[in-house]
């Protein structure tokens, strides 16, 4: 089970299972963002390649504006994949 | 414990039940849980996207073996495609030159103890043999 939701705040909240059959949700919310905005991962458990093409997608069509996502409240291995991908470089963590 | 899955995305679900109900019955610690499905969530989408002719289910079985698990993955009716072969993909490349590609992977080959791909009579199968922490 994987939930997105743009929070009254703008935050944006991510939890459960971002997998392969979860990214067209994920993506659907996220191309709505056009400014920096964090996305806050405190709930969500897993994330696969997929998830992570969505989140650098989104990364690379923000910071072409002049914008970014930043992440928050990573579980222990999503972190050490964002480390291993390199992706600790690409988007602010927090 | 082996059981096979539809060829589609949406299997997913019933996929992670099944790894889930391995690692309750090996005994298997939560700390493993990420790992596990992560490597065979992207096996599995990898033979969903790259063997498309083929409308043979998806096999997958989970064994332990003392402090170590291995995980077996096949499919018939399909093309050869050796992932042992797909170069790791570029992780210190700048924003503008990343792309998604070749990230899974990249990630299954700091999972895992071991990685196998045999192909014979047009079928394909994945052998992964990972320590268990």
């Amino acid at each position: 089970m994987f939930d997105v939701r743009i929070l009254e705040s703008g935050e944006i909240y991510f939890s459960g299972r971002l997998d392969a059959s979860q990214t067209e949700k994920a993506d659907k919310i996220l191309q709505q963002v056009t400014s920096s905005r964090s996305v806050n991962c405190k709930d969500l458990e897993y994330i696969s390649s997929a998830g992570l093409g969505i989140l650098l997608s989104n990364q690379k069509r923000l910071t072409a504006l002049g914008y970014s996502l930043k992440l928050t409240n990573l579980n222990k291995h999503i972190r050490e994949v964002f480390t291993f991908t390199g992706f600790d470089k690409i988007f602010i963590i927090d | 414990m082996e059981k096979s899955f539809p060829r589609r995305l949406s299997a997913l679900d019933t996929v992670f039940e099944f790894v889930h109900e391995c690692m309750r019955h090996y005994r298997i610690a939560e700390k493993n849980d990420f790992s596990m499905k992560f490597i065979i969530e992207e096996l599995f989408t990898n033979m969903v996207k790259y063997s498309k002719p083929s409308r043979s289910d998806i096999f997958l079985k989970i064994e332990r073996h003392d402090e170590q698990c291995s995980i077996i993955m096949s499919e018939d009716d399909v093309e050869m495609f050796d992932i042992t072969k797909i170069p790791d993909a570029d992780v210190t490349k700048p924003i503008e030159e990343r792309t998604p590609g070749g990230l899974g992977i990249y990630l299954i080959r700091k999972m895992v103890d071991r990685l196998d791909y045999d192909y014979l009579n047009r079928r394909s199968q994945i052998t992964i043999i990972k320590k268990l922490e």
